[in-house]
């Protein structure tokens, strides 16, 4: 296990730096830059070149894309400009704000996507079934930024339970923390939740229609130990890659409901930055992103071993 | 960001009250946190649940559904800045100045001003604000939405224009720039040229109008209050390298009589010089003025609307 572990997070660093190199390409051929922003629009075309030298935007882009793999060798990312600190610290800063949104979501799709999956599952064709289905394809085809306004007014002006947005660290006030991450923390969570609920169905649907169900039944287990016991456990597997899947578009959405819930995350650090053109942080963003997705698929890889004792890393 | 009262600051006592930035100020809050929220839909919801107690800009919409509202104090603010288009003389059709007056006569600002603005706007020719010290009176007003399309139909005639492409630049980072630039379009192409509009973002926009070719028309919305007056303005169409990218000579002179003046009666001969000539030689085309609103909490009791809030001299009822 461990040799396989070390094996894929080696194999991580072609594609981090691939999805570096696509990032630094793409950024340095979008016309624009931090110095048009900075100088306003009444800067002359001379006020603008000086202030391009200063930043060093004037460097052709082999030497800027040398020089910044040299500074990630180091264990550096560079300087902001806009933030006029480190990148580094400003990513780490943010990073808890994205994560918790995210581990919260998560947490909340799997519990209550998973349940619903099996209860319709447990009634297949019942009212129970299409009912909890239909809610499903509604949570999957609400988007997360809509939904999340439509929260704000309800749960924040209709009914004043929760803040309209803002951020209150965990380590301050954890109840304050789960009141400003409940709203955004729902929106994202719904439309993961929807995806799951109808993955577990289908799973559950499948396992229970085998044999080892139909004896275990036979044997007159009581229908829970057959579903939470026997059928559970091979519903595991398909369930994991949908919330690796998950993780990668809960990060996703959390750029654009940082945004409505103006929450200082990560997401919304790398949309300023991409208004502003400030290239280190939009490069140290994306960077992050990308090791974060990598390690989720490598932790999907290995909760596979971990619940099919079919699947052995490492021989 | 939280700001903390500087308790040894000293007042200006020359003053009665608060004067733009300065004045005599009473600082009577003892913190004051600013919060940036991009949504506006958020932004609206914290003034109403009582989370935000000032806003610096409020949908104009959003601002006629809360007038009713008694926890609630819209202040409307007019001018916030100009609502303009620039164009590009340096090549393509605006290089014509008859091209350029037919577009000066084609367009219709207050529909461009309306769409853009949701209707908070006042429709003036003048570069400077009225009231202000540089104010040029009536002078190009004739010039000033005009709406007339039989005139620039014939404009297009004289200047041979044989449907060459004429890119409106704009961008998406402002909706006002936007919505300006689609009204616009569909206004030229109505008296038959060839518009493409190439909506950006904000920061390419602004690259794109660096260079001399790839576009023709720029809307730019831009603010002069509380402290440029005209120096901005003049400044912005004048030097080695302006907007336009081809210098004028008139202009090149009002910016210099401007600058150099001692008497104030020269520096208003040269704003009025600079204003004709924006307006006889189609230099660029302002739409109109375009107003904020901000709003605060019926508590903040003596809050008063400015280009950026001031949170001096106003206290919690």
């Amino acid at each position: 296990m461990l040799r396989y572990t070390a094996r894929r997070l080696l194999a991580a660093i072609p594609v981090l730096f691939v999805v570096s190199l696509v990032s630094f390409a793409i950024i340095a051929l979008v016309p624009g830059d931090i110095a048009s922003e900075m100088a306003g629009p009444s800067a002359t075309a001379e006020e603008l070149a000086r202030l391009r030298a200063e930043l060093g935007l004037d460097k052709p882009i082999l030497e800027r894309m040398v020089e910044w793999y040299g500074a990630l060798l180091r264990g550096d990312l560079g300087q902001s400009v806009l933030l006029r600190r480190s990148v580094t610290e400003a990513i780490l800063e943010r990073l808890p704000v994205t994560l918790g949104l995210t581990v919260l979501a998560l947490a909340v799709a799997i519990v209550l996507g998973v349940l619903a999956g099996m209860v319709a599952a447990v009634r297949p064709n019942t009212w129970t079934d299409q009912g909890v289905m239909a809610l499903a394809l509604v949570g999957l085809s609400l988007p997360d930024f809509w939904l999340g306004l439509v929260f704000i007014w309800l749960f924040a002006i209709e009914l004043g339970w929760l803040p309209t947005g803002g951020y209150v660290p965990f380590t301050e006030d954890p109840l304050g923390w789960l009141r400003a991450m409940a709203m955004p923390a729902g929106a994202l969570a719904l439309t993961q939740m929807g995806l799951l609920a109808r993955m577990t169905r289908a799973s559950m649907l499948e396992v229970l229609r085998q044999d080892y169900v139909r004896t275990a039944r036979a044997k007159g287990l009581p229908g829970w130990v057959v579903v939470g016991r026997h059928a559970w456990a091979n519903v595991l597997v398909p369930v994991i890659t949908v919330a690796g899947v998950s993780v990668g578009i809960l990060l996703g959405g959390a750029v654009v409901i940082e945004q409505v819930f103006s929450l200082p995350g990560v997401g919304r650090l790398i949309i300023g930055a991409i208004q502003r053109r400030d290239y280190p942080v939009i490069q140290g963003g994306l960077l992050l992103t990308a090791t974060i997705f990598v390690l989720v698929n490598l932790v999907v890889d290995l909760l596979y071993a971990a619940v099919d004792p079919r699947v052995r890393y490492g021989r | 960001m939280r700001l903390a009262r500087f308790d040894d600051y000293t007042q200006n006592t020359n003053f009665q009250a608060r004067d733009g930035f300065g004045g005599r100020k009473t600082a009577y809050f003892d913190t004051v946190t600013i919060r940036f929220v991009p949504e506006a839909g958020a932004r609206t919801a914290g003034l109403q649940t009582g989370e935000l107690h000032v806003l610096e800009a409020l949908a104009v919409p959003a601002a006629r559904r809360l007038r009713e509202d008694r926890n609630i104090r819209i202040y409307e603010m007019m001018p916030w800045a100009f609502q303009t288009l620039m164009l590009n003389h340096a090549q393509g059709p605006t290089a014509n100045l008859a091209f350029r007056r037919a577009l000066q006569a084609a367009l219709d600002m207050e529909e461009i001003m309306a769409i853009s603005t949701d209707g908070l706007f006042r429709l003036t020719h003048g570069w400077q604000h009225p009231g202000t010290t540089y104010f040029a009176g009536d002078v190009g007003k004739e010039l000033y939405n005009l709406k007339d399309a039989n005139r620039a139909r014939a404009l297009l005639r004289e200047t041979n224009y044989r449907n060459e492409e004429f890119i409106i630049l704009t961008d998406s980072s402002f909706s006002n720039h936007k919505a300006a630039g689609e009204v616009a379009a569909e206004q030229l192409k109505a008296v038959g040229i060839n518009v493409r509009l190439n909506v950006v973002d904000w920061p390419t926009a602004f690259n794109q109008r660096t260079r001399r070719e790839g576009w023709h028309m720029w809307v730019l919305m831009f603010g002069i209050e509380p402290y440029e007056g005209p120096f901005n303005v003049v400044g912005f169409l004048s030097g080695e390298r302006p907007i336009q990218h081809v210098p004028d000579p008139v202009i090149e002179d009002a910016n210099r009589r401007l600058n150099t003046s001692l008497a104030e009666a020269d520096r208003k001969q040269a704003v009025a010089d600079f204003q004709r000539r924006m307006y006889d030689q189609a230099i660029a085309i302002k739409c109109g003025d375009v107003g904020i609103v901000q709003a605060t909490r019926a508590n903040i009791v003596n809050y008063k609307p400015y280009r950026i809030p001031r949170m001096w001299d106003c206290w919690f009822a």
